[in-house]
């Protein structure tokens, strides 16, 4: 007969949840990865929030069909906040302590990494940025969580520099947006132009969101040879609608861009920025197997053309998920630890490499003009492109990506 | 600092360009503070309905068309706002009105993305008015000039009736002893409803003319409001004169600022409030809907 002992009790016991446990070990492993996507719902973003919206779920539905990471899929989940930096350092603590997310993305703006980056130790997350270009975040604004695959203000600038001294050109006026990034490339863009024998005669900032830019175009209307226009989203379309009706362009040689005339906002633009040329760092022509396979996913998925914007995005997806395969889990600090120096398969090419120095991937960028196509519409004809071998600077010794 | 660079021909007519769509939108506010005592914070989204309209009926027919269909559009959705939300609600308190005006604003705004999209829309001026045209001296955008002309003359025409017809003096009457008017024989609710549909149409107004000269976002009728309410507190509560002087003044200060300290330039209309407040607390009209 059957005797119930203590002993044998808790062997069942212990069967019971062994048996209970398991599937939930399973569910746990098979868990989805969820990734944050931080968006702006005010000021003169918020226009393309759902841009990046549809890339970042566009990026995970083809890597899902690609079998996810691990046999895990990734699931996005979407932020919005005010814009401002505070707003953003809260946006990303609730997808992390209430969404359980693993990666952040989305739309930071210089000023948002900055404020992000020291919070990353605490909330225990990766965070790939593909939006952001102060020079900084690869210098004193490192994090060992922190990754860019984004090309950042010194790279633009490096770009710009042969297109500058084939110009011949030596006196600039220049625009830039009143925060982080506007002075980052502010200040790289005048040591181009100083360590050329040239200057950089009006240099203004404009505030985010400034609609009449009159005051800024009469003063830029003083002689120069050239003009660079740094201003972004609808502040750019602004000034660009704004600076035709003031003939601005037609005074100068040269006009040069810097997130200015963007491939997502040519159509808006109409003919305001014909004849630009503007830093463009990746189109869907560019070759390569991989990225023609995800141009076509993308337009069947978001039924549109994909935009720089998109691609980077997907790359920095791509760059995460061979980061938890390599490091056969999506914990911060493993990812962290197998993302460093890792040659990653993207859509810009095989084996990018994610510098461990700095946590930069090391990607092309390119300089286009936006010409007249052939059935009317304004296009950007590709004027360079560049391996990122050639463009980045060598990393920042105060940047402490690294750990130990 | 360059000092020159603030009395050149271009600087000035900046400001007066500035000056001159506030003045349009800060009288529409005016006139309503003036005669229902509120303060309208859905002003801002009745100037951005009026830009979306204005480039859908300037796609449809032409500039010139939306300049008149639209502000007719606002002054129609003005008899709505009246009828609807002020004249119902004329006995609750300021707050109460003030915070009703405010959630219409938060309406319109999700109607207009719903229908227009979020992203920015490229208005161009009409051919006649493209480009530039020495001024001065000075090569200066053709429609900068118009938007003065028309910005000007818009807030002149206004004075004139006011101060010239009967209409206007009873308006004047009312804001200042509406008991006084009524018992007179003012039809106080008549003359409410011509205001409010006034101040309504040139929010329409100055939508219009906006898309041309600035871009039409989603974000440019939480922007200019605060522009405005500026503007309406510094002319003194109501006062149409002291908006037209304190627009001038607004966008001479906007100029002066980002010419002379660009790091300050967004603190300079808040640094003339508060000065302006403590110099002259009643601002720098003589009264209402003078």
């Amino acid at each position: 007969m059957f005797k119930l002992t203590r002993r044998r009790l808790a062997t069942v016991a212990a069967a019971a949840v062994s048996l209970a446990a398991a599937p939930m070990a399973c569910a746990q492993a098979n868990a989805p990865i969820k990734v944050g996507l931080l968006t702006i719902d005010s000021g003169p973003f918020a226009a393309y929030a759902n841009l990046v919206d549809q890339a970042a779920k566009a990026a995970a539905t083809i890597l899902n069909a690609e079998g996810g990471a691990n046999g895990r899929k990734f699931e996005v989940v979407v932020q919005a906040h005010s814009g401002t930096p505070a707003a953003a350092v809260a946006a990303a603590t609730r997808l992390v302590q209430q969404g359980g997310v693993s990666l952040i993305l989305g739309q930071t703006l210089s000023s948002h990494s900055l404020a992000l980056v020291p919070k990353l130790t605490d909330l225990n997350v990766i965070f790939i940025d593909h939006y952001a270009q102060s020079n900084e975040l690869m210098g004193k604004g490192c994090h060992p969580n922190y990754f860019r695959v984004n090309t950042p203000d010194a790279v633009t600038t490096r770009l710009m520099e042969d297109y500058v001294k084939a110009s011949g050109v030596k006196t600039w006026n220049m625009i830039s947006p009143d925060y982080a990034s506007g002075h980052s490339f502010s200040k790289s863009f005048q040591t181009l132009v100083g360590s050329l024998g040239g200057n950089v005669q009006q240099n203004l900032f404009a505030p985010i969101g400034t609609s009449d830019f009159g005051t800024h175009i009469s003063q830029l209307s003083k002689p120069a040879d050239a003009i660079v226009v740094s201003l972004f989203m609808s502040d750019g379309q602004s000034f660009a609608k704004q600076a035709k009706q003031f003939g601005l362009f037609d005074k100068f040689k040269v006009v040069l861009g810097n997130g200015f005339a963007t491939d997502f906002q040519l159509e808006a633009h109409g003919d305001n920025v014909l004849g630009v040329v503007n830093s463009l760092s990746w189109t869907p022509e560019l070759p390569g197997e991989r990225n023609a396979k995800f141009v076509k996913e993308f337009e069947q998925q978001v039924k549109r053309r994909p935009f720089y914007t998109d691609a980077d995005i997907m790359v920095a997806m791509e760059v995460f998920r061979a980061g938890v395969v390599k490091a056969g889990s999506s914990d911060a600090a493993k990812v962290r630890k197998a993302l460093e120096g890792l040659k990653v398969d993207t859509i810009f090419g095989p084996g990018m490499e994610v510098r461990a120095a700095d946590h930069h991937l090391i990607r092309q960028h390119g300089m286009a003009q936006v010409v007249k196509g052939p059935g009317g519409k304004n296009i950007f004809q590709m004027k360079v492109v560049k391996p990122g071998t050639e463009l980045y600077p060598a990393p920042n010794p105060e940047c402490k990506a690294q750990q130990g | 600092m360059n000092f020159a660079e603030l009395f050149s021909v271009a600087q000035l007519a900046n400001a007066l360009a500035l000056a001159s769509l506030l003045t349009i939108l800060a009288s529409g506010l005016a006139l309503i503070f003036g005669l229902r005592d509120v303060m309208n914070f859905g002003h801002g989204a009745f100037y951005m309905l009026g830009a979306y309209l204005g480039y859908s009926v300037g796609n449809q027919l032409s500039f010139w068309a939306a300049l008149l269909i639209v502000p007719l559009l606002l002054a129609l959705l003005g008899v709505g706002f009246e009828l609807a939300v002020l004249r119902p609600l004329q006995k609750r308190s300021h707050m109460d009105v003030a915070l009703i005006t405010f959630g219409i604003a938060l309406i319109i705004g999700p109607v207009v993305h719903k229908v227009w999209g979020t992203a920015p829309l490229s208005v161009e001026p009409p051919q006649v008015l493209a480009g530039s045209v020495n001024f001065l001296g000075t090569m200066y955008p053709i429609y900068r000039l118009f938007l003065i002309a028309v910005g000007f003359g818009t807030c002149l025409a206004l004075a004139a009736w006011l101060k010239f017809t009967r209409l206007g003096m009873h308006t004047r009457a009312v804001s200042q002893q509406p008991h006084v008017a009524r018992m007179m024989g003012v039809n106080t609710d008549r003359l409410s409803l011509l205001v409010v549909c006034m101040g309504t149409g040139f929010a329409g107004l100055a939508g219009v003319l906006a898309g041309p000269y600035l871009s039409v976002d989603p974000g440019m009728g939480a922007t200019i409001l605060i522009s405005c309410l500026i503007v309406v507190v510094i002319g003194g509560l109501g006062s149409i004169g002291g908006a037209i002087t304190a627009a001038v003044v607004y966008g001479f200060i906007q100029v002066i600022g980002t010419v002379l300290f660009p790091s300050l330039a967004v603190l300079a209309p808040y640094l003339l409030l508060f000065f302006v407040l403590l110099w002259r607390p009643q601002g720098f009209g003589r009264g209402r809907v003078s």
